[in-house]
């Protein structure tokens, strides 16, 4: 079984890294897995490499794993790249037009439903995304149910779930 | 023996009923006959109904054995906010550093239960044929997002009019490549085949 070390970075930040697993790839020292958003929040997985060499992948605690993160491996020479598979998302934006004791009213509202059906729920800059996990028509049901459809704009996208550092809201001029 | 900051974790969940205590009282002496120390933390909402059923089983010393009163429907504290259990298993971690696995139980929210990946590695989800051989059509959180699913009292079918066949079918289907297997915790079947998934899964045997 594979093993892995620690982290040695991410190829979308670190061309130096990038042109190594290029290196790596080029004399068959690269392995790469695909796993999802829940499966790159697990401390411990036991995958096969798109190669089908069986992986043991053991992080710290609280690690979340990134789209283009590789690893070194405990006894060999080469990496593990990770890629995460992009998942739909319900993208929720309230209408413009509302004051703001209108948004606080509605906003409180949308994290009640949200909650109730146990969705979970990220909110980046002025959006709030919910995985779309059901059929979308039965999703937008339950939101029109509240009267949130009237006082939200709603789109999908297909986008890695913002990790938690990410998913805080930021004031917009900021 | 494994670190002890990395003990792995497992979650076992399933509706009341389905038999979870009733497979960790098996699977527990299957992993300790493999050498294992295993602790479990268990799950009640005003009670410690079962951590006492499984100290008087006396298979675990008491130590090893954690009950927690979550106060509120029990899916909440393994999911939504998981610190309650998440003290658990540091305070098990530091008791017993040689620790190889720690299991956490939890029931209710039907079919819909799941455990936030920040609690458990991986979770087994229970349910049995006198629940109704139509579960697994019907697709609770628990049934497709869950790592094995286990369909418990395969004894009981006949009696209860369930047909394990279209049943395990049904799980399959639902599940695509994920494993599904059968037990029978009053004569032992399939224990095994869970005990050595979950040193396959977590253990990395």
């Amino acid at each position: 079984m594979l093993r892995i070390s620690h982290r040695r970075g991410n190829i979308h930040r670190d061309s130096d890294l990038a042109a190594q697993v290029t290196r790596w790839e080029r004399v068959h020292q690269l392995e790469e897995v695909t796993i999802n958003e829940r499966e790159a929040q697990k401390s411990r997985l036991r995958l096969q490499t798109l190669t089908g060499q069986d992986l043991g992948l053991v992080l710290p605690r609280g690690t979340e794993i990134a789209d283009g993160d590789v690893f070194a491996f405990t006894d060999r020479e080469g990496g593990l790249l990770v890629h995460i598979a992009l998942q739909e998302v319900m993208v929720l934006t309230l209408r413009p037009e509302l004051s703001l004791s209108e948004q606080h009213h509605w906003l409180v509202r949308l994290g009640h439903v949200l909650g109730n059906q146990h969705w979970p729920i990220a909110s980046v800059n002025e959006a709030v995304l919910v995985p779309v996990t059901l059929d979308r028509a039965v999703m937008e049901t339950v939101l029109r149910t509240h009267h949130l459809l009237d006082q939200f704009t709603i789109r999908y996208e297909r986008r890695s779930w913002p990790k938690a550092a990410q998913s805080v809201w930021t004031p917009p001029h900021s | 023996m494994t670190d002890y900051a990395e003990v792995p974790r497992l979650g076992i969940g399933g509706p009341v009923g389905s038999g979870k205590t009733a497979l960790i009282e098996h699977v527990v002496p299957y992993l300790q006959r493999q050498g294992r120390q295993v602790a479990v933390i268990t799950n009640d909402i005003l009670t410690q109904e079962d951590a006492q059923r499984l100290r008087n089983r006396g298979f675990l010393s008491p130590e090893r054995i954690v009950g927690v009163e979550t106060g509120a429907c029990p899916h909440t504290v393994i999911r939504e906010d998981p610190t309650m259990n998440l003290e658990a298993v540091r305070q098990l971690e530091e008791q017993f550093p040689a620790l190889d696995l720690i299991i956490l139980e939890s029931g209710g929210d039907n079919l819909a239960s799941t455990y936030s990946p920040e609690l458990a590695d991986a979770f087994v989800f229970v349910i049995d044929v006198a629940g109704g051989d139509d579960i697994p059509r019907k697709r609770g959180l628990g049934i497709t997002r869950s790592d094995l699913l286990v369909i418990n009292k395969v004894d009981l079918a006949p009696y209860v009019g369930a047909n394990l066949e279209a049943m395990t079918q049904d799980a399959h289907h639902a599940r695509g490549p994920r494993p599904v297997l059968l037990t029978n915790c009053k004569t032992g079947l399939g224990i095994q085949d869970v005990g050595e998934w979950i040193e396959r899964a977590l253990l990395f045997v």
